[in-house]
């Protein structure tokens, strides 16, 4: 037994523990296909619209009509000047590209944060507290479910007119759904742990038991549907550009730029081919991050 | 002696809905129960699942209100005091260790929560106290960060016993503290139960379907039976003399090691 403790006579056994918890959760992350493509896709793209000014290599906005609709590197006839071509305006298309992801993650983020919060309060408040709170914030649910969320946005853009802003609060009010819906039965489960009767046996006010007993608990389902949406807003977004009613031109919104070049569909495919590839890879790489994190925080009181 | 907690005619009932159009049933969960715990003493309750001894116990921590009757504690009715002036005299052992911690929460986290909540000394002070409930409850210190999870079931209920004793309860609730341990961790919990009880003088409320548990903890033993307390005797007088006919079929009902020379004494 001795010899056994002299061998590791600087043990400390609860700095081990920690560590391990550490080394655990990056060891899971670190042989999650799906998190490091997902991840590295979406961290490349977001530096990309970070650093737009640095990396595009015209003006976004400078037209030069003699110039119009170059076809992009693999096709004859290209320009090395403009690698992924340029739109009807003569307007360098890569730059376009590399701008319009600021537009499209800003988008995205700023509704999931937006919708998230409104969700998850009304989940968590008709899940801890239930009965006619419940019945009430349910009704509230099933009528935010029942309208069509595309109709209802083109209708208040229609009357509020399409900019940035409008479309971020018009999308981030109405995409609280999934998040309601999910918190309010992971706060259900949760609430019914003991630790929470724990917790108000030992006094605690209703804030602080929601706050930091039962919050931490459910955080985890946030996350993973906060992934989904900002997917989900990125391509109403999409559409509603498309149908001329979100990011109004000349900014450049990867929806607007297929919005834009839908009349030359049929002679430059390309046009659309572009950002609509762009568009793909965004929310792949969202959907597979949302994926592996769900994946990785699932089994419970792992860390 | 008047009784440390005693409850009168204590009622807890449930409403039913049977259905849109047919009238709501009640369902008396807790009916008409009274019972003393005498401090320093042990009282046993038992019965069989869903006679009512857990919604007894979320009661008397205030976590349910009675429809009917009174809680008496120290003679002082238990309403006028505040859930945090209950929070400090009665405290809870769960069942489950598995669920009755956090497990976001480290266990410093978890055994001086009620030292936060009723912000009781300076976080330098929640550290020494932290500690010194542990050594009490016979945990190592070193597992003072760690998570719930990295416990095991026996060390997991020695923490839930910490938090539960960190503000110096006067009354501590124990529904089924062992039922859901190995039973070779199950009498170091109740052995560590019963020193904490002497060292600090608790007074337990023992709620257990295990009745040689019972048998060997408790002063008294009340039986529950659909909500109702049928026998309320000395462990002694009930375990050799049970009057109530259910009180018989209960203690019939316990398995014996060798049944030969059980019906051999008898």
């Amino acid at each position: 037994m001795n010899d056994i403790s002299a061998d590791h006579p600087k043990l400390d056994p609860d700095n081990a523990l920690r560590s391990n918890l550490t080394k655990h959760l990056f060891r899971r992350i670190s042989a999650h296909n799906s998190i490091l493509i997902g991840g590295g896709v979406l961290g490349a793209i977001v530096l990309m619209a970070l650093f737009a000014p640095l990396l595009a290599p015209h003006d976004p906005f400078s037209q030069d009509l003699s110039r119009r609709l170059l076809p992009p590197f693999w096709m004859e006839d290209n320009n090395p000047k403009h690698i992924l071509g340029t739109d009807n305006l003569g307007r360098d298309y890569l730059s376009r590209l590399i701008y319009g992801a600021q537009i499209s993650l800003m988008i995205g983020v700023c509704t999931a944060i937006i919708s998230g919060i409104i969700g998850s309060a009304l989940g968590i408040t008709a899940g801890y507290f239930g009965g006619r709170i419940d019945a009430v914030i349910t009704f509230i649910i099933t009528t935010r479910l029942s309208m069509p969320i595309v109709l209802v946005a083109l209708a208040v853009v229609a009357l509020v007119g399409g900019s940035l802003h409008a479309v971020i609060l018009v999308l981030g009010f109405l995409l609280w759904d999934r998040y309601a819906v999910v918190m309010r039965s992971a706060t259900q489960q949760a609430r019914n742990m003991d630790y929470v009767s724990a917790a108000r046996a030992i006094g605690c006010p209703t804030w602080r038991v929601v706050l930091s007993e039962i919050f931490p608990n459910v955080v985890n389902n946030l996350i993973v549907i906060a992934t989904f949406e900002v997917a989900h807003a990125i391509l109403l977004e999409a559409s509603l550009s498309f149908l001329g009613l979100g990011v109004q031109p000349p900014d450049p919104s990867w929806g607007l730029m297929i919005a834009e070049g839908k009349e030359f569909l049929l002679f430059d495919p390309w046009v659309i081919t572009i950002p609509g590839i762009a568009l793909s890879i965004l929310v792949l790489a969202v959907n597979m991050l949302g994926d592996g994190i769900r994946d990785v925080s699932a089994p419970e009181n792992r860390n | 002696m008047t009784p440390i907690l005693e409850t009168v005619d204590l009622e807890c009932s449930f409403w039913i809905s049977t259905g849109m159009f047919s009238p709501k049933k009640t369902l008396a969960a807790v009916n008409g129960v009274s019972v003393q715990l005498l401090k320093g003493q042990v009282l046993g309750l038992v019965g069989e699942s869903g006679c009512g001894k857990s919604t007894l116990a979320k009661m008397l921590l205030g976590l349910q209100k009675p429809t009917k009757g009174n809680i008496l504690f120290d003679g002082q009715p238990f309403e006028r005091l505040s859930q945090f002036e209950r929070a400090a005299r009665v405290q809870p052992i769960f069942q489950d260790p598995y669920s009755s911690l956090n497990p976001r929460k480290t266990i410093f986290e978890i055994i001086t929560l009620p030292l936060s909540v009723h912000k009781v000394g300076t976080s330098r002070d929640w550290l020494q106290k932290a500690r010194e409930m542990m050594d009490l409850c016979g945990l190592a210190s070193r597992y003072l960060n760690s998570y719930p999870s990295q416990l095991s079931g026996g060390q997991r209920q020695r923490v839930a016993i910490a938090r539960a004793l960190v503000m110096k309860p006067e009354v501590v609730i124990c529904d089924e503290p062992t039922s859901a341990l190995d039973v070779s961790v199950q009498s170091q919990i109740l052995n560590l139960l019963m020193d904490l009880k002497n060292e600090l003088g608790l007074t337990y409320l023992l709620i257990s379907h295990n009745l040689a548990v019972v048998e060997h903890l408790a002063d008294r033993v009340a039986v529950m039976y659909f909500g109702e307390i049928v026998e309320n005797e000395d462990t002694e007088q009930l375990f050799n003399k049970p009057n109530h006919e259910y009180t018989k079929k209960l203690l019939n009902s316990v398995l014996v090691p060798d049944p030969s020379r059980f019906a051999r004494s008898v």
